[in-house]
């Protein structure tokens, strides 16, 4: 009887020890930070960098059909601020007609510690929050404390590996233009945008879809109905068949594929009010 | 009461011939399935109570989350118990995650003590697939008289932290008890969260 109770409780040890394993080992966080020099305006590029296994993702802000919203809580001393997060364009995994936007193998969620000039201290310790869910083809909770020292005396270099990794991720950010001139018409089941982008040729494109930062107003899918003209692209995007509200804004990413492996995707902020 | 069934069953009928797809303020879509006990259930068969679907995967940690703080089981205890007609739909597929035999999810069931009317199996998701679930779970409602009037998260609080349950605006509460009390539901739909219904 004793044996058999002490078998299922080493059974159970070994489950959660595994589970904490797997859970350790299919992602890991760390705060990092790019170069900076102190004598200027006191802003530290700073990124929270998200490393996973294969096969594994983790959400954008808008997850989309399933998962949940990454989430990132800063811990600062006082009068040290941060920006909002600049989050890098996502991936988009469909599956059964839904669709989840993402990113895998490895994402920089970049930010700028704001340290006001003549601060009293000589380094500062930032921690960073960050709650999340990372999924395969099971999902498991992501949430973890990570924290670095920040030296606020000397100038500092980062090493090579991530400074390239800082500007390889600033050069993807969605870029944010003005000109792009787009205006929208709604039906009951859609939305269509009219979009005149002078940096892209439509005859170039060979997939076009928007990305909204807020979930539950529209169909979460890329495969959204898009025709060449001329001079503009028209993009049609479905209401989600629950909507919860009618749209007051249009606000994500027009993300463009060019079919060309020489030509990566370019993707733009766009954001435009509908009420006034 | 009678009046409240006939016009169930016209709404019903042509809710099954004209519209298959979930729509709110419609008729909700009848369907039949089979039961972790071997009974089977149609939607008709609770011709005019207030009905609760609930997309379930007992793995999938938002569903632990709400059954781990009891939030699920004292819905399902509280309004019940006010002849509300809670069913648990699992749409897993075969070999999917939340898919299990019956003795299974009947000694899942037991051991959270869940309080649902019964708990369906959509194995194919035909069901699933014909109210639009995502995610699990994913709450749907449907009033006595046989229309849909809510569908989407159980609470405003999309995580999987058992603590995020006590703050959380919970919408089936709130949604049951303007029904419970003639009312009409105020908030008829809100951003499912949860995993992927594994289809």
């Amino acid at each position: 009887m004793f044996k058999k109770i002490f078998q299922i409780f080493l059974f159970c040890v070994i489950i959660s020890l595994n589970l904490l394993a797997q859970t350790k080992s299919n992602a890991n966080a760390k705060i990092v930070v790019d170069s900076y020099l102190l004598n200027q305006n006191h802003t530290i590029p700073i990124g929270i960098l998200i490393e996973l296994e294969n096969d594994w993702h983790i959400y954008w802000r808008n997850p989309g059909d399933s998962g949940m919203p990454t989430s990132i809580d800063f811990d600062l001393p006082d009068g040290v601020t941060i920006s909002e997060i600049r989050w890098p364009a996502p991936k988009a995994f469909e599956y059964d007609g839904l669709a989840s936007y993402g990113y895998e193998k490895q994402v920089l969620l970049l930010a700028d510690l704001l340290v006001p000039e003549n601060y009293a201290l000589s380094s500062i310790e930032i921690t960073a929050d960050l709650k999340s869910l990372i999924c395969k083809d099971v999902c498991i909770p992501f949430n973890t404390s990570v924290s670095t020292e920040v030296d606020l005396v000397n100038n500092f270099k980062a090493d090579n590996q991530i400074s390239r990794l800082f500007s390889e991720t600033v050069r993807g950010l969605p870029g944010v233009k003005q000109n792009i001139d787009f205006s929208v018409k709604l039906n009951d089941e859609f939305i269509t945008f009219k979009i005149h982008n002078p940096e892209i040729k439509p005859a170039e494109i060979e997939s076009l879809y928007f990305l909204p930062y807020q979930n539950g107003i529209f169909k979460n899918s890329i495969d959204q109905k898009f025709l060449q003209k001329e001079n503009n692209s028209e993009l049609v995007v479905e209401f989600d068949h629950f909507r919860i509200e009618e749209p007051k804004e249009i606000y994500g990413l027009l993300v463009y594929d060019f079919g060309n492996p020489d030509k990566s995707r370019k993707v733009y902020e766009i954001k435009k009010l509908l009420i006034n | 009461m009678v009046r409240k069934f006939v016009l169930f069953l016209l709404i019903a009928f042509t809710g099954s011939v004209f519209a298959q797809k979930a729509t709110l303020n419609e008729a909700a879509p009848n369907f039949k399935l089979v039961d972790s006990n071997d009974n089977e259930h149609s939607l008709r068969d609770f011709a005019g109570k207030n009905v609760v679907l609930e997309w379930i995967n007992y793995d999938c940690p938002f569903v632990k989350k709400h059954y781990d703080a009891k939030n699920m089981q004292n819905l399902q205890k509280k309004y019940t118990a006010q002849n509300v007609v809670w069913l648990t739909i699992c749409s897993s597929n075969k070999g999917k995650q939340g898919n299990f035999s019956v003795e299974e999810i009947n000694k899942r069931s037991k051991k959270h003590d869940a309080k649902f009317t019964a708990y369906l199996i959509d194995e194919d998701g035909k069901v699933g697939k014909m109210y639009g679930a995502k995610t699990t779970p994913h709450m749907y409602i449907i009033n006595a008289e046989g229309v849909l009037v809510y569908a989407g998260g159980i609470d405003d609080k999309a995580t999987t932290d058992v603590k995020d349950v006590k703050g959380a605006k919970n919408y089936i509460s709130l949604a049951l008890d303007e029904l419970l009390s003639g009312k009409s539901v105020s908030t008829q739909s809100s951003t499912p969260y949860g995993c992927s219904v594994k289809y």
